[in-house]
C-alpha cells in the first residue's frame, strides 16, 4: 500500500506493507541513520522518533498509521533552533549520552521541554525511562534537562 | 560501546538480501519433514545440509550446531535460514515454513526413564574424573574434583525437558573437616539464594552482514569478539581464516550479548554470500539470558554462635550448552567463597545442562551471583543470630587458618574500613537500630501495621577478566609502537572509547609522550592482533597491564635500538611472588548499604538511599568512574526488583572512592552488582522481617511472603 507522510519536513511516500514498522521504514527504506532499534518491541527505548511532536516508539508504529503524519528523526531535530537548548544542557551539565541512545534521549528530552516549561524531577525521569539505556546517571539526566528548560525559557522570552 | 561506527542496521549494499531465521518452537524432538512452500526465485532457504563445511561454532571446547540438522535441543534453536530481498518478504517467507517433529511427550518420557535408572543415569552421567590440585597447594589443604561429562564435547546432546537436567559438570572443593565439624555443631543456619532467569534487555541490535569482495569474505559484524566470528565463518564456509576478514560495527554489549550470536549470524550470512553472490544481512532480536543458580548454604554454629563450617550446593542451568564451563566454576568457586572466619568448608557447584537457549556472560560468569549468596547469607545469619550485621562483620571478617593458599588474599583491614565509611555515611547504626525495633514489634501483626522499611549492608570484592586457569587467555596480544616523530599507536580488537582515555594516560606517563600523539587503532581482523573478547571488563585492568608492560618494554629498548620500536605483548601468569598463588588478578574492593520502604498500598520497594564505597585500583578519571559505579548501583537496584523498583523523590545514590596512587585500574562493576543484590535482599528481609532469599525480588514476591506469613 501507498502511505505518505513527512518525514523532517520532506513529503515522503512509502510503499510498503501496512503493518511495516515505522523503525524499519526509517531504517530500511528511507535514509534515516540515527536509529538503532534493538529489541523491536517497544521495549529498549532506542527508536524513539517525534510524530506530530509527540515522541513515539518507532518499532510498535505501523505504516498505515504514519499515514499523512509529520514524523522528525533525530536528523529532522538536529538542524532546529531548538537542538542547541538541548546541547547546552549536555554541555553544562558536562555528561552526553552515548552515541548509541544519544538519538533518542535528545528526543525524549526536548518532549519534555517542550510540553512543560517547568518540569518536576518526576516528569523528567517518568519521560527519560521510556530510553532504557543505562549510560548515563539520573543526576546527570535531571541537571540536562533543567539546563536545557532554563535555555529555553530564555528563547520564549525573547520572542515574546 | 564502540565509538562512530556504522551500527548494522545501517549498513546497506546494492542487492542487499536481508535474513530471517526459523526456529524450533519445541523443547526437543527429532525433525521429521519440514514444508516448504513454492517460493520465489528471489528467496533463498538455508538449511544444514547447505552449509559447505563444518554446521557446528565452536566456542573453547563447547560446540553447538550452526543450523540443526536432525535432533532439537533447545526451544529457539536455529533450524533454516531465509534470505530474501526484503526483511518483510523474509520474515513472511519464514512464517510460511511449517517443521514436523516426533512425538516429543514419547521423547520426554524415554529421558526421565532413563533418569530414573540408576544404571542409565550412571550411563548419562559417566564422569571421567580429573583431580586438579594446585601446584603449590598441600593435598591436606585443599582437594577438587572436577567431573566432566564425555558429552560436552559433542555437537548434540540428547534431548531432554524442562523437568529433567542434566549434569554437565561438578567440582568439589573442600578444606578442613566439615563434616566432622558439623558433627560438633551446637545450631545450624540453612537458606536457599535463587537467581531467577534473567533476560538481557535488548537494547541493541545483534546480527551481521556478509558480502564478497575480490574473492574474499568481507563480514561486518556487532561483535564482542571479531576474531570469533573470523573463525566460525572461517569453519562452517570451508575457507581460509585469510580469506575471512571481519570488521566490528557499531555495538552495545549490555549485558555480553554479542559475544557468540554475532558468530552465528555472521556464519549464516557468509553461507548466503555464497550461495547467491550477493551481499546478506541477518539481524536478530533473539535475547540471552543470565544462568540461574540456586545456592544452598548450610553453616553450623558453635555454642557461642562462632560459625564453624559451611556447606554450599550450587546448581547453575546454563541451558543446552555450556560455553565457559570451567572458567564458570572457577568464577562461581571464588564468588561463593565466605568471607567471614571459618574451619571447614566443602562446596559443591554443579552446572546442570536443560533444554533451554544457551546461557551466555551475563554481566560476568556466576561470580556476582555467588557473590551475592555469601553476603546474603552472611546478613542472614546475623538476622537469625540477632545481631548488628555491621558489628557482626567487622568481629568476623578475618582470615581462616585454613583457607588454601590459592583462594583470593583477601584485604580484610581494607574491607573494614570500606564498612565503616559506607555506615557512617548512611547513619548506618542508628536506622538499623530503629528498623531491628520496628521489625521484631511486628512479629505478631501484619508486616504493614506502621510501616515496613529495612537497611542493609555487604562488603566484598569483585574480579576483572578471566582466571588464571583460563589457558586460550595465553592466545591474545595486543601491540604498542614507538614511532619515529614519537608518536604511538596501539594495536588491539577490543573497542573502548571510555577505557581509551585510560590507556592514553598510562602510555603518556610511562614513555613521557603526549596523550595527542597517542593512537588506539582497532582496525579490522586482517590488521590487529586477537586481543580476545571484550568481555568481564577485561579491558580496565587486563588489558592496561599489557599496555603496562608493552612501555616497559619499550623503555629498556628506546635508545638503544632504532625507531620505529614495535613490542607486541601476550597474556602471561605474573612472575611475582605477591601475586603468584592467585586465581584472579586485579580485584576491586566495596561495601554497600540500601535503604528502603515498602509502599503498603502497593508493595513496591521504594529506594530511600544507596551508598556505596570502592577501592579500584589506580584512578584516573574519577568523575567518570563515581558516575559508573553510580550507575551500577542504580542498574543494580533495578535489577533486583524486576524492573519494578520505584525511588524516593530524591534518591539518593552516594558513592565514595578511595583513592590509590599507583598500580592498574580495576573495574568495580562486579563488585557493585554482587554487593547491592545482597544489601537490597537483606533490606527487603528487615522490612518485611521475612527472608528474602531470591532475585529478582519484586512486588509479587512480597505478596506471597504476605500471604503465607512466613517469618524469619
Amino acid at each position: 500500500m501507498k502511505i505518505s507522510c513527512k518525514i523532517n519536513g520532506k513529503a515522503t511516500v512509502f510503499n510498503t506493507y501496512a503493518d511495516k514498522p515505522l523503525a524499519l521504514l526509517l531504517v530500511e527504506d528511507s535514509e534515516i541513520t540515527s536509529l538503532s532499534p534493538g529489541c523491536g518491541k517497544g521495549i529498549c527505548g532506542n527508536c524513539v522518533v517525534l510524530m506530530d511532536n509527540h515522541p513515539v516508539l518507532s518499532c510498535i508504529i505501523p505504516a498505515f498509521k504514519i499515514r499523512e503524519k509529520e514524523i522528525t528523526t533525530y536528523e529532522g531535530y538536529a538542524k532546529t533552533r531548538f537542538y542547541n537548548d538541548v546541547v547546552r544542557g549536555y554541555e553544562e551539565a558536562g555528561a552526553k549520552p552515548c552515541s548509541y541512545c544519544m538519538a533518542s534521549k535528545t528526543l525524549l528530552i526536548e518532549s519534555v521541554i517542550h510540553e512543560n516549561s517547568a518540569p518536576e524531577v518526576d516528569d523528567i525521569l517518568d519521560m527519560l525511562s521510556i530510553n532504557k539505556c543505562s549510560c548515563i546517571d539520573e543526576k546527570d539526566l535531571v541537571k540536562i534537562v533543567e539546563t536545557a528548560v532554563k535555555y529555553r525559557r530564555r528563547r520564549r522570552v525573547r520572542r515574546s | 560501546m564502540t565509538k562512530d561506527k556504522d551500527y548494522i542496521s545501517a549498513i546497506k549494499r546494492p542487492g542487499l538480501l536481508y535474513g530471517a531465521i526459523v526456529r524450533s518452537d519445541i523443547p526437543s524432538g527429532t525433525i521429521v519433514s519440514i514444508d516448504l512452500p513454492d517460493f520465489p526465485k528471489d528467496i533463498h532457504i538455508i538449511a544444514s545440509k547447505d552449509i559447505p563445511g563444518s554446521n557446528a561454532v565452536k566456542v573453547l571446547n563447547t560446540s553447538l550446531p550452526l543450523l540443526a540438522s536432525e535432533t532439537v535441543t533447545y526451544k529457539g534453536q536455529p533450524i533454516l535460514a531465509v534470505f530474501a530481498p526484503s526483511s518483510e518478504a523474509a520474515q513472511s517467507a519464514a512464517g510460511y515454513i511449517r517443521i514436523n517433529y516426533t512425538d516429543t511427550d514419547e521423547l520426554q518420557l524415554n529421558f526421565k526413564h532413563k533418569l530414573d535408572d540408576p544404571d542409565q543415569q550412571q550411563e548419562i552421567q559417566s564422569i571421567a574424573k580429573t583431580d586438579i590440585p594446585h601446584p603449590n597447594s598441600k593435598a591436606d589443604e585443599i582437594s577438587v574434583e572436577t567431573e566432566e561429562s564425555p558429552d560436552t564435547e559433542k555437537p548434540d546432546v540428547p534431548p531432554s525437558t524442562d523437568s529433567v537436567s542434566k549434569e554437565i559438570l561438578k567440582k568439589v572443593i573442600k578444606w578442613g573437616n566439615p563434616d566432622k565439624l558439623f558433627s560438633e555443631a551446637d545450631s545450624i543456619i540453612e537458606q536457599t539464594y535463587i537467581t531467577g532467569p534473567e533476560q538481557s534487555p535488548l537494547t541493541a541490535p545483534t546480527g551481521a552482514m556478509a558480502e564478497f569482495i575480490k574473492d574474499k569474505l568481507i563480514v561486518h559484524a556487532a561483535t564482542q569478539w571479531p576474531f570469533h566470528v573470523r573463525n566460525v565463518v572461517s569453519e562452517v564456509c570451508g575457507v581460509t581464516k585469510r580469506k575471512v576478514t571481519v570488521y566490528q560495527t557499531g555495538y552495545h554489549p549490555t549485558h555480553d550479548e554479542k559475544l557468540i550470536y554475532p558468530s552465528i549470524y555472521g556464519a549464516l550470512c557468509a553461507v548466503a554470500a555464497m550461495q547467491t553472490g550477493q551481499p546478506a544481512r541477518l539481524i536478530s532480536t533473539e535475547p540471552s539470558y543470565r544462568p540461574e543458580s540456586a545456592i544452598t548454604r548450610k553453616t553450623a554454629f558453635n555454642s557461642d554462635h562462632e560459625p564453624l563450617a559451611e556447606i554450599i550446593d550450587i546448581q547453575t542451568n546454563v541451558g543446552a550448552y555450556a560455553f565457559f564451563a570451567d572458567e564458570m566454576i572457577q568464577q562461581i568457586a571464588a564468588g561463593a567463597a565466605p568471607l567471614y572466619d571459618i574451619e571447614g568448608i566443602r562446596m559443591t557447584i554443579r552446572l546442570l545442562s536443560t533444554p533451554t537457549p544457551p546461557r551466555h556472560h551475563f554481566r560476568g560468569l556466576g561470580f556476582s551471583s555467588a557473590m551475592y549468596s555469601a553476603e546474603a547469607h552472611a546478613s542472614h545469619i546475623t538476622m537469625q543470630t540477632q545481631s548488628n550485621p555491621l558489628v557482626w562483620r567487622l568481629k568476623h571478617l578475618k582470615s581462616s587458618k585454613s583457607r588454601p593458599s590459592d583462594q583470593t588474599k583477601i584485604k580484610y583491614t581494607l574491607l573494614k574500613e570500606l564498612l565503616e565509611n559506607t555506615a557512617q555515611r548512611a547513619d548506618f547504626y542508628r536506622k538499623h537500630a530503629v528498623y531491628e525495633m520496628q521489625r521484631q514489634k511486628q512479629q505478631n501483626f501484619s508486616p504493614f501495621f506502621r510501616y515496613a522499611r529495612g537497611i542493609g549492608i555487604a562488603c566484598g570484592y569483585g574480579i576483572n577478566g578471566f582466571s588464571r586457569a583460563f589457558s586460550e587467555e595465553k592466545k591474545h596480544s595486543i601491540t604498542v609502537t614507538l614511532e619515529e616523530n614519537n608518536a604511538v599507536t596501539v594495536s588491539l580488537s577490543i573497542v573502548e572509547p571510555e577505557v581509551e582515555k585510560i590507556w592514553k594516560s598510562i602510555i603518556s606517563e610511562a614513555l613521557g609522550v603526549d596523550a595527542s600523539l597517542i593512537t588506539i587503532e582497532y582496525g579490522d581482523t586482517a590488521h590487529v592482533p586477537d586481543t580476545g573478547p571484550d568481555v568481564l571488563r577485561r579491558e580496565i585492568h587486563h588489558i592496561s597491564n599489557l599496555i603496562d608492560r608493552c612501555c616497559d618494554s619499550i623503555k629498556s629498548q628506546r635508545f638503544i635500538e632504532p625507531l620505529p620500536i614495535k613490542v607486541k605483548r601476550g597474556f602471561k601468569l605474573p612472575a611475582d611472588s605477591d601475586n603468584k598463588l592467585q586465581l584472579f588478578s586485579g580485584l576491586s574492593w566495596g561495601s554497600v548499604i540500601v535503604e528502603l520502604e515498602i509502599d503498603t498500598i502497593t508493595l513496591e520497594p521504594i529506594i530511600k538511599g544507596a551508598w556505596g564505597s570502592f577501592e579500584c585500583g589506580r584512578i584516573f578519571r574519577p568523575e567518570k568512574l563515581a558516575s559508573a559505579l553510580t550507575k551500577s548501583l542504580h542498574e543494580g537496584i533495578n535489577r533486583c526488583g524486576g524492573a519494578q523498583i520505584r525511588y524516593g523523590r530524591q534518591p539518593l545514590i552516594d558513592v565514595f572512592i578511595k583513592e590509590v596512587d599507583t598500580g592498574l585500574p580495576t573495574s568495580a562493576t562486579e563488585t557493585a552488582y554482587g554487593l547491592i543484590a545482597a544489601a537490597y535482599t537483606a533490606a527487603v528481609s528487615q522490612a518485611l522481617n521475612s527472608q528474602a532469599a531470591s532475585l529478582p525480588f519484586g512486588p509479587g514476591d512480597i505478596l506471597k511472603i504476605l500471604e503465607h506469613g512466613s517469618k524469619m
